[in-house]
């Protein structure tokens, strides 16, 4: 079967899994530091 | 050829003499920072682990050249351009956090771990974590194994290119990088090895960010790259491609298996990999500030190239030069980065590029090299006759660092045997699921225990290779390699765990040692004070 094709599409889920990406990046750094505050 | 894309370019010599005065000045460099570095050591233990100084600039730089193989910074933008962007994309982007959980998780363990134990390697710190010399050794022998064959593919892509781009045939261009690179790595240590792959990580970060971004704007954006290659093949832009065969490394953007499995591929390679968790060896204490500047660098300079070589440099490259590169046999999809360089930016950033891969599997091989010797020689030589003497062992460092360096250079000009083809495909994969679990996830788990470790390096090694024939070797391939990458996962935690759970743990006196109990508050009540 034909699938059909949106680059639309794959431009849109490239975009969201690097979004996802970087704020895991940044919060997950942000959280790590904070445990390392508090010793 | 089609004529209406670009051809592959004939070599020049402009291309030639730009290559190697690149390539020169990369060694030369290579060469003082070994004879600098050889200052900073006076014991076999300062060869392997320095004097435990580094701060996050050259670990962070460090860790970034060795995770950017010759694989990450060319060979996957020749996968994007074969194959499209189905699977790539999800995977591509998953390697820029990849590299981040590394440092999360790894950095700052493992220079307490080691420092806590005396241990100057990664397999040191697993053996004495765990009191067992023969866990020691049976981790030597299969990181030595899997090291092995993981170094084999290094230089093959920077030979190919070299090859294509200049026209000169690789045999000396390899072999001056092989000698060069046995005299910084002989020479320098650790500390050489350091220095060495730290220039060079930020070296080739910046080069393939100059390359994505440069390539972006010269396609135009994104909506111009949909716009080509729509009208050259609809299928290159899926998310998912369905016609792709099922089973193979090819199910890795054909199912949602394997696309599933590719971030946990590039997840456990980064924190697994022992190459990458040695960086962490040599490192001071680090400040929460140097903490986040570490992440900061790693961040920007392997995740902008690699995202972007796993996605649009592939895409870009298909639309300036449609299937023509395909129509050369021997070395394909390889030459899409370095044609990319070419037909965007000339002879000029073709040079720059050759360069940087050129450093890119010379600094990868290095560390790699480097590990193995130490396997052999600190690990299963010196754990079980501490007698020998530390200028023996440095003078059997010079040597195995020689032999391991000859193998992948002389299996780069010589096809290496079949079986060996199929295994080293495997081997990263391998790598990743065993030592996630038995370095890392043992730095933060009491319960780990000898047992645990040991069922996970045995079947994690036999799973590998199995995979090997199964995925690479059989034809046609058993399974995909994403289902593969599920089995070694879920296969190397029933063992670690169920291991670990139904055997004893190190003495308390160790672990007191590696966990320290937390110091409960002390809440003075107002009413106590002074009396």
């Amino acid at each position: 079967m034909e699938q059909v094709v949106d680059p639309t599409l794959a431009w849109i889920g490239w975009a969201l899994v690097l979004t996802f990406n970087v704020l895991l990046t940044v919060i997950g750094t942000w959280l790590i530091l904070r445990k390392r505050r508090e010793g | 050829m089609s004529g209406e894309f670009l051809n592959i370019p004939e070599p020049t010599t402009g291309m030639m003499i730009g290559s190697m005065i690149g390539t020169a000045c990369l060694l030369i460099l290579a060469v003082a920072l070994g004879f600098l570095a050889k200052r900073r050591w006076k014991s076999y233990d300062e060869f392997l682990v320095g004097k435990r100084d580094f701060g996050p600039w050259v670990t962070g730089f460090a860790l970034c050249g060795a995770y950017l193989s010759g694989w990450a910074f060319c060979g996957s933008t020749g996968m994007v351009y074969k194959i499209g962007f189905s699977g790539m994309w999800f995977g591509g982007i998953w390697g820029l956090v990849g590299i981040i959980p590394a440092i999360w998780l790894a950095a700052t363990k493992t220079r307490d771990f080691a420092e806590k134990l005396g241990a100057t390697t990664v397999t040191e710190t697993i053996g004495r974590r765990f009191e067992s010399r023969w866990l020691q050794t049976l981790v030597a022998v299969s990181m030595l194994f899997f090291l092995f064959m993981y170094s084999v593919g290094q230089l093959k892509a920077a030979g190919g290119v070299w090859y294509a781009v200049t026209g000169l045939p690789p045999f000396w261009c390899l072999l001056i990088c092989i000698t060069i690179a046995w005299i910084f790595l002989a020479i320098g240590g650790y500390t050489g090895t350091q220095w060495f792959i730290a220039v060079k990580g930020a070296f080739i970060g910046f080069v393939g960010a100059l390359l994505s971004v440069w390539a972006l704007i010269y396609a135009g954006g994104f909506g111009k790259i949909s716009d080509a290659l729509m009208a050259q093949k609809p299928s290159l832009m899926l998310l998912i491609d369905r016609s792709l065969p099922k089973v193979g490394v090819s199910e890795l953007f054909s199912t949602y298996t394997g696309i599933l499995a590719t971030p946990i591929i590039f997840l456990t390679m980064a924190i697994g990999f022992p190459h990458n968790v040695s960086r962490f060896l040599g490192m001071k204490k680090l400040s929460n500030k140097d903490f986040a500047t570490l992440i900061a660098i790693v961040f920007v300079v392997v995740g902008i190239p690699n995202m972007l070589d796993c996605s649009s440099n592939g895409l870009i490259a298909r639309m300036l030069f449609g299937t023509n590169l395909l129509a050369n046999k021997q070395w394909g999809a390889d030459l899409a980065a370095p044609m990319l360089a070419w037909g965007i930016g000339g002879t000029g950033l073709l040079c720059l590029y050759l360069t940087a891969l050129v450093g890119a599997a010379l600094g990868t091989l290095s560390a790699l090299v480097f590990i193995m010797s130490a396997n052999v020689s600190r690990d299963i030589v010196k754990l079980w006759r501490p007698q020998t003497s530390d200028r023996s062992l440095i003078g059997m460092n010079y040597f195995l660092i020689a032999l391991f360096l000859f193998l992948p250079f002389y299996w780069t000009l010589e096809r290496p045997p079949e079986l060996l083809v199929s295994f080293m495909g495997l081997a990263a994969m391998g790598l990743g699921s065993i030592f996630v679990f038995v370095t890392v996830i043992s730095y933060y788990w009491r319960g780990a225990t000898k047992l645990g470790s040991m069922l996970t390096v045995i079947f994690g090694t036999v799973a590998a290779l199995f995979g090997g024939w199964a995925v690479m070797g059989r034809n046609p391939p058993l399974m995909g390699l994403g289902t593969m990458e599920w089995i070694l996962i879920s296969g190397c935690a029933v063992t670690y765990f169920g291991g670990s759970l139904i055997s004893k743990a190190p003495s308390v006196e160790l672990l007191n040692l590696l966990f320290p109990p937390k110091k409960a508050k002390i809440v003075l009540k107002p009413g106590l004070v002074g009396e």
